[in-house]
């Protein structure tokens, strides 16, 4: 069990050491904990939240820029997609990573642009959906790695008909894929709890509500979500669990990583004051890793009191709190992943782009 | 990774295997456009029983199985018949066989799914109303005859995946990704005309296809089954109003609700069932107010009567258990379609912020907004 005498005062130190150990890891070396073999074949995403939680800890100095930044280049596939790790087949998943962590090192001029569009673009469906790679694997999850990866790198995402720019200067601005259509696709898998799922008629999942609702924002659609947004409120407010906690569907246990999933997604739609914010910090701070002899923190977050911390679930923690505005962590932008200050020089950098205020359309009932 | 326990010692023997087990891995990694197909596929299995999410090695078998198949399509003569070569007939059973063995220790692994609903895909035959012929992955190449999967075999495959879907959610009836497939498999046999139901019989004899209603049909049977055992369950509840919309006329609303009310009074504080609740009520409300546009006034009547018969089933609730978060929250939200805002406000703003705390800013939101629709 865990000790409730901890107060709530951010390990900053001990979560920055554990850090560390990930990005000054060799990549090549061999994993020797069950975490590190597991995530083998999904080390770029890895590396993307561990350098991500830095950064919201206003510790990217720690990071070893080029080698970092060379590993990631040599993910890349010829067609454009990144693979998770060198010699892995490219997917949507990582090459959004990619680009997330080169911008997060400020290395995103050794982009190939081009082909990445190119490579993302190929990868939309005629029915507006993203399948992950050429095998055809479709997710709603793929979707929001398109619509991200394409706005990180300033493409114009904006559905045509509510574009401010007049129709003769929208034709100039680069399309590469079809905005209506993978709105259109969002909209058919919003179930009438409020939710998304995976696919059209899925069960709604908190993971899969952050992307349509990410990919939503992205394209400056969130009018179209059922009432104004209140259902899918509803049903992510209710993901609160008596803990403080969020789960990810109904009935099932809570899970550190909602607290971003979860609250990203009210936060997008302006309802972040939904839940309750003290209890959701509560919860993030009971699970911290904690030393054996339980009255210190030892660094890095788990999924729940008492299991094994990781960086995944050390980000979401971190993020919950970063969006919950506690513990001085630098801000993180709900829809982008990575902080409002880098998100702020991306809009700079694309003023074509027209990229929407988030929570633009949200109707106040 | 996801509740795995806090161990403060792992032993030297534990990291060497970890050790192992991914120089095993990333040596087939490397090699899996060098070594020979056979080689690849007897080399990968046991890498990804062990870890099933490598996605790569998966992609690679798919990409011997496309090879296999532009090998049997080169030597095929004009006349080689119907039925698929033994030889790819062999290699997709042993896609299959992994697929499953991979499942049995991870039915949570997305890239085996993902592999094994490819393979399905890549092997029924191709529904009469579709448009597009290619797989994902093939390329130009077509997956067309010279042969093809004749009907029966295609049943047996489907058969093969409901009963597999059926043993997984056995053994955990919330398994989201077990939920899905089986989902796609109704849409599969939907698409090729299949009927699953009388799987005894083949389809060849059965005569007509059956059309689409079959699927929602067997979808709501399945969901019954599986509801029985766990009447407290969120997915089964939502694939159930998914099946209700392929097949309305099996779908008695009076009946199911009479058992959704038995359920609220025993499971109170399980919102599975409340969340249920609230979309049979909202698609009775849609389906009066169609029927009230074609019918008398009497119909509105009805439904204003109906409304108060379940406020006084919920106020009998209400009286043994006062503090039922979710009985209180459907009363406020029946209230408001009686346009009784006042009352409905009150508890909204009053009642439910006392016994639910931590969502005490929508409920307030929402107590305005109602007084704001009472003023209106």
């Amino acid at each position: 069990m865990t000790s409730p005498a901890l107060p709530l005062q951010l390990p900053r130190s001990e979560h920055i050491a554990f850090l560390g150990q990930y990005v000054n890891r060799d990549v090549r070396a061999l994993p020797s904990t069950f975490e590190l073999w597991v995530t083998e074949h999904k080390k770029l995403s890895a590396a993307y939240w561990t350098v991500v939680a830095l950064a919201l800890l206003d510790a990217l100095d720690l990071v070893p820029r080029e080698r970092l930044r060379d590993w990631v280049l040599e993910c890349r596939d010829p067609c454009g997609g990144f693979g998770g790790d060198v010699g892995q087949d490219p997917h949507l998943l990582y090459t959004l990573s990619a680009v997330q962590i080169l911008f997060l090192l400020g290395e995103e001029a050794r982009l190939d642009r081009s082909s990445i569009i190119a490579y993302v673009a190929s990868l939309q469906q005629p029915d507006g959906s993203f399948a992950g790679d050429t095998w055809g694997e479709i997710d709603t999850r793929f979707c929001f790695c398109a619509a991200l990866t394409l706005a990180i790198l300033g493409v114009p995402l904006q559905q045509r008909e509510h574009s401010r720019n007049s129709p003769e200067k929208t034709n100039e601005i680069e399309r590469p894929i079809r905005t209506d259509a993978l709105v259109d696709y969002i909209m058919r898998c919003e179930n009438d709890d409020g939710g998304f799922g995976v696919i059209p008629g899925a069960e709604s999942h908190a993971g899969q509500v952050f992307c349509c609702v990410g990919t939503l924002a992205l394209c400056g659609a969130l009018y179209r979500l059922r009432d104004g947004g209140n259902r899918l409120a509803r049903w992510l407010a209710y993901r609160q669990l008596r803990n403080g906690g969020f789960n990810g569907r109904p009935d099932k246990l809570p899970d550190v990583c909602y607290s971003w999933w979860v609250l990203a997604s009210l936060k997008i739609i302006a309802k972040d004051h939904w839940i309750s914010a003290d209890a959701l910090e509560r919860f993030i701070f009971s699970c911290h890793a904690q030393r054996e002899s339980q009255n210190t923190y030892a660094g890095g977050i788990a999924d729940r009191p008492g299991d094994e911390p990781d960086v995944f679930h050390t980000f979401f923690g971190l993020a919950g709190l970063s969006l919950l505005e506690r513990q001085q962590l630098i801000a993180i932008d709900p829809v982008y992943a990575l902080p409002c200050a880098l998100v702020k020089r991306i809009h700079a950098a694309n003023p074509k782009a027209e990229l929407v205020d988030t929570t633009e359309g949200v109707s106040q009932v | 990774m996801h509740g795995v326990r806090r161990t403060w010692n792992q032993t030297i023997e534990q990291a060497q295997r970890y050790e192992q087990w991914s120089a095993e891995a990333r040596q087939v990694l490397q090699q899996r456009y060098a070594l020979s197909r056979e080689c690849f596929l007897k080399r990968s299995e046991p890498v990804l029983l062990r870890n099933p999410e490598e996605y790569s090695l998966w992609n690679r078998r798919k990409a011997c199985l496309v090879e296999r198949y532009r090998l049997e399509l080169a030597t095929a003569s004009e006349n080689a018949g119907l039925s698929p070569p033994p030889a790819l007939r062999e290699q997709v059973e042993a896609e299959f066989r992994v697929t499953e063995a991979a499942l049995r220790q991870n039915p949570k692994s997305y890239a085996t799914w993902a592999h094994r609903l490819w393979l399905l895909r890549a092997v029924l035959p191709l529904s009469p109303d579709s448009t597009s012929t290619a797989v994902p992955g093939l390329g130009n190449c077509q997956w067309r005859p010279p042969w093809i999967v004749p009907l029966d075999l295609a049943q047996v495959y489907l058969a093969r995946e409901e009963a597999l879907c059926k043993q997984l959610l056995a053994l955990d009836d919330r398994n989201f990704l077990g939920w899905r497939h089986l989902v796609e498999v109704l849409t599969l046999t939907k698409g090729i005309g299949l009927d699953l139901s009388s799987s005894s019989s083949s389809c060849g004899e059965g005569g007509a296809p059956v059309a689409g209603a079959a699927a929602g049909k067997r979808l709501l049977h399945i969901t019954r089954t599986v509801l029985d055992q766990n009447s407290c369950n969120y997915t089964a509840y939502h694939y159930r109003s998914i099946a209700v919309k392929e097949a309305p006329q099996d779908f008695d609303w009076l009946e199911e609700l009479d058992a959704l009310h038995q359920v609220m009074y025993t499971e109170p504080n399980d919102q599975s069932v409340w969340f249920y609740y609230h979309w049979c009520m909202e698609q009775l409300q849609q389906h009066r107010q169609l029927d009230q546009a074609s019918h008398t006034q009497n119909q509105a009547h009805d439904h204003r009567h109906y409304l108060e018969k379940e406020l006084d089933l919920l106020d009998a609730l209400l009286e043994l258990e006062p503090t039922a978060r979710w009985a209180l929250e459907a009363k406020a939200r029946h209230l408001m379609n009686l346009g009784q805002h006042k009352e409905a406000a009150r508890i909204l703003g009053e009642e439910l912020p006392m016994v639910d705390p931590l969502r005490k800013g929508m409920y307030e939101e929402l107590a305005d907004a109602c007084m704001r629709n009472s003023l209106a």
